[in-house]
């Protein structure tokens, strides 16, 4: 009978297969998740809590300043400055749309011939752009009347000027018409050969603008000084005698 | 972490869910909330507070105008026209030119009536008068710089009867009206533009 073979030092070989060792495969996954959570989430909570806090604090303040700067709007400091504003800005369309007569007359004037007289005239004002002015003329011929026509539209100043109802006058007769308007009654006593015609210009306001400050206006023509007389600022209309040739004649 | 049972960690989880369901997301929102109505109050602040500060301008920019020019402001454009002031005005003026004032007269209440979308209530007066041409000039002149507007919106010379210039003129003196104005819509789109 052999020897055991469990008495051999030398060691021997299993005789079964290795045995295979268990792993533990431990899940740590879900325990991590829920401990994170679990804690995270109550700290949230304060942190939101505080934060929030914070976040009204915030809004009161806001609220405070913004009725702080109401409560500093003074309503009668407003309407103080809303009246002297809206008086300022009324004054301001006033005086700009403010025409100076004077200016107008001084054009004309200047723009009216010597042998020219205005039997009447009159002013309207049309709209806050514009003035008309109309008047009836009475020159000693023809050719007055023809240069009159020359000059009026030669001048710069006058927006527009239209002449009509040109007639030639024999011994206070309308003799001739150059068309059919309306001619006045010819006053007795013109000179025989007297031309009587209508006028009628158009300013534009703002070139006949009233100046506070004593700015001129600019009375310049294209007409030349020697035949247009300057204009007669202390003319004086006496009955029965003319002492200008642009004044007005009774 | 063994000892902590499976139905432990659901648990867990579904309290933390339920604390983020419950309290945080409503809470975040509030916060958002809030956080956008304290800008538009900080907005709304800033505003008035530049509306307060340009009233403080503009109060120490009428408080810079002198005394004299605001009455002379208060005088070119006032809250109303007595009619009878204005004539005395006026005759006032005849009577410094040394000018006779054949007729003066007021225009009615219809012609007084604010016209629409205007902010001036007109007073009409009505002159007539015989004088020289260079009277005319002087007069107009003397209307030119009175202390409140004295419109001439017409303006008749015709031949007088002993030689004088027989003058009749339409005049206008203007008040503020004091009315609120309706403004228009296209007004106030510009003005929003």
């Amino acid at each position: 009978m052999p020897p055991s073979p469990s008495g051999s030092f030398i060691p021997k070989r299993s005789t079964g297969s290795r045995p295979h060792g268990v792993r533990r495969y431990n899940f740590f996954i879900l325990p991590i998740i829920s401990y994170t959570l679990f804690i995270a989430a109550p700290l949230a909570s304060a942190a939101l809590f505080i934060y929030q806090i914070k976040v009204d604090s915030q809004f009161k303040t806001a609220v405070a300043g913004l009725e702080e700067q109401i409560d500093g709007f003074k309503t009668l400091d407003s309407d103080r400055v809303i009246e002297f504003d809206d008086r300022l800005q009324l004054t301001k369309q006033l005086v700009s749309s403010h025409v100076s007569l004077i200016s107008l007359l001084t054009i004309l004037e200047n723009a009216t011939a010597e042998t020219v007289q205005f039997k009447n005239l009159s002013v309207t004002r049309k709209d806050d752009k514009s003035v008309l002015v109309k008047g009836a003329l009475v020159t000693s011929a023809l050719d007055g009347a023809l240069f009159q026509r020359v000059t009026y539209t030669a001048a710069t100043l006058i927006t527009e000027s239209k002449l009509s109802g040109i007639a030639l006058m024999t011994g206070g007769v309308s003799e001739v018409k150059t068309d059919t308007t309306t001619v006045p009654a010819a006053p007795a006593g013109l000179a025989k050969g007297s031309v009587t015609l209508n006028a009628e210009f158009t300013f534009s306001a703002d070139k006949i603008l009233y100046a506070p400050l004593g700015v001129p206006t600019d009375t310049t023509t294209s007409v030349s000084s020697e035949t247009i007389i300057p204009a007669p600022t202390e003319t004086v209309v006496t009955p029965g005698t003319v002492t200008s040739p642009n004044a007005i004649t009774p | 972490m063994s000892k902590i049972s499976f139905l432990t960690q659901i648990f867990m989880i579904v309290i933390a869910v339920v604390i983020v369901i419950i309290y945080i997301k409503p809470t975040f929102e509030k916060i958002r909330e809030t956080q956008e109505t304290t800008a538009v109050y900080i907005t709304e602040s800033n505003k008035v507070s530049d509306v307060n500060l340009l009233l403080k301008n503009k109060i120490a920019i009428v408080n810079g105008v002198s005394s004299s020019d605001t009455e002379a402001l208060n005088r070119y454009m006032p809250d109303t026209v007595d009619d009878v002031l204005v004539m005395k005005d006026i005759l006032a003026i005849f009577t410094a030119l040394k000018l006779p004032l054949s007729s003066i007269s007021a225009g009615s209440a219809a012609g007084a009536a604010a016209l629409p979308g205007v902010r001036l209530v007109p007073h009409t007066f009505s002159i007539t008068s015989q004088m020289t041409y260079s009277d005319v000039k002087r007069l107009l002149h003397a209307l030119e710089v009175n202390d409140y507007l004295l419109q001439i919106d017409s303006l008749n010379m015709t031949p007088g009867t002993t030689g004088l210039v027989g003058v009749s003129m339409s005049l206008t003196a203007f008040a503020r009206t004091t009315a609120p104005v309706a403004v228009s819509n296209e007004e106030s789109n510009s003005e929003n533009q």
